[in-house]
């Protein structure tokens, strides 16, 4: 696993024309890692039952978003030696479960490397969790609030997701910083805060703030200083490494010790999958073993992904 | 007697209209100590309330400000106070009539490490900002004559003269 450094999960994308300027910005003030966010609604999806929008609907998800950049956009990271990453992020919308139709048809939908939700009400976020996998849980200070509760919570944990809050909207707003500082108020007392990213969603190159000041956010958000700086950096790390597991599906990995079979002294040569599967069936082999659970195995339980397994080799 | 800790924190004032473009923002900043000193404290009253604002300011002061290179370095007393301060930097957006983005370089415990931070900055930004007065062909070239000196100066910073 690459290091990410610190990390800005939501730069909108929207604005079309200033995306390469807030890119190269939010290098300038320190971050590593940058994410570019396509937000679509569950309405504008193309129903053919609604023939009412028409025109409007979308067919398809539309394309990730790619931004190219050169040496001389990221002056500071390229006097050490680092290169800037850039992912994509695509989040959705919703009031209820019928967006996995369109989700599952499509193949531009599985191409963007996070996946991020807005859920409308308690109900839909329920109804979401059973059947579908995602990274991020959101809030856009526009719809209105719903009621959390600590079960509630916790189930959103154990599948790996995180929470996001939004720092652009709190500059520029009063009324959506209340909402904010609300919201992450409830969650220190539903959750203890854990898992928590902070993120920009700017609009516009000034709004964005450097590392530093958004840990510093921490005070008001009634989060730890541990928590503030774990949330944009480490929780970040935990955010793509989910994402990479949900893509890969279900894998189990066995690790042995291999054996060779040879007149000269046994040295144990270090062992990599490729060339244990490429070996003669003549020898003697114990080493690792890749099955790949998604395709044949139907007694294998869909709901861990063990990624734990594979990061420990 | 206990001793009394504070912490500095050293602070970058960027001006928003030069942000996006890749000119050196020459200009001092029209802004005295005082007119930093309240547009943080409007700031606190309206994050934090009174009580932000009465445990702050208690021991809050702006030890050194340069109006050319828009560097200011503020104290607050350690702890809650300080935590306070730096929180409420993100949002301040105004000095005066100039619209402006705070960004925290450096905190630091005494006065004397926040200026031995700025002074290894500033060499290192003196350095890259030499870097500029090349010549067409690539050579180094800092003998130069005084129009040539001018027409160089206003290409980089964009001055109106």
């Amino acid at each position: 696993m690459k290091d990410l450094g610190y990390a800005d999960l939501n730069i909108p994308s929207k604005p079309e024309s200033t995306v390469k300027a807030r890119v190269v910005r939010a290098l300038e003030l320190g971050y590593q890692t940058v994410a570019i966010n396509t937000v679509i609604h569950q309405e504008s999806l193309f129903l053919k039952k609604k023939t009412s929008d028409k025109d409007n609907a979308l067919s398809d998800f539309p394309e990730p978003t790619t931004v190219t950049l050169s040496e001389t956009d990221y002056p500071e990271l390229a006097n050490k030696g680092l290169k800037p990453t850039i992912l994509t992020r695509l989040t959705l919308v919703i009031k209820d479960n019928d967006f996995l139709i369109h989700y599952n048809k499509s193949n531009t939908a599985k191409k963007y490397d996070l996946l991020g939700l807005i859920p409308r009400s308690s109900n839909a976020l329920q109804n979401a969790l059973k059947s579908f996998r995602f990274d991020i849980l959101s809030y856009d200070p526009e719809l209105e609030h719903f009621h959390w509760n600590r079960k509630l919570y916790r189930e959103a944990l154990e599948k790996h997701v995180s929470f996001e809050l939004n720092y652009a909207p709190m500059i520029t707003d009063r009324e959506h910083r209340r909402k904010i500082i609300a919201l992450a108020y409830n969650y220190n007392f539903v959750g203890k805060c854990k898992g928590i990213i902070l993120s920009s969603s700017a609009k516009r190159p000034i709004d964005l703030r450097s590392p530093t000041d958004v840990a510093n956010l921490c005070c008001i958000l009634s989060m730890n200083e541990c928590r503030g700086r774990e949330a944009v950096m480490k929780q970040c790390a935990n955010v793509h490494k989910a994402a990479l597991g949900r893509k890969m599906g279900v894998f189990r990995v066995r690790v042995d010790r291999v054996v060779q079979e040879t007149t000269t002294a046994a040295v144990s040569a270090p062992v990599t999958v490729a060339s244990v599967v490429d070996k003669e069936p003549e020898e003697r082999r114990e080493g690792i073993e890749v099955i790949d659970c998604s395709s044949s195995d139907s007694s294998v339980s869909a709901e861990d992904s063990d990624v734990e397994n594979m990061e420990e080799d | 007697m206990v001793r009394r800790k504070h912490r500095y924190a050293v602070v970058q004032l960027e001006r928003t209209s030069s942000i996006a473009l890749p000119y050196l923002d020459v200009k001092p900043l029209k802004a005295s100590e005082d007119d930093i000193f309240k547009a943080v404290k409007i700031k606190l009253g309206e994050l934090h309330g009174d009580y932000g604002r009465a445990v702050t300011t208690l021991g809050m002061r702006v030890k050194y400000l340069n109006e050319a290179t828009r560097i200011v370095v503020l104290r607050a007393r350690q702890g809650e106070p300080f935590k306070m301060m730096a929180s409420t930097l993100p949002f301040v957006t105004s000095i005066g009539a100039e619209s402006i983005q705070c960004t925290t370089l450096y905190i630091a415990g005494t006065i004397r490490h926040s200026l031995i931070f700025l002074e290894k900055r500033q060499k290192r930004i003196f350095k890259q900002v030499l870097e500029m007065f090349k010549s067409d062909k690539g050579q180094k070239k800092y003998k130069m004559s005084e129009p040539e000196l001018k027409e160089r100066i206003l290409q980089i910073t964009k001055l109106e003269m």
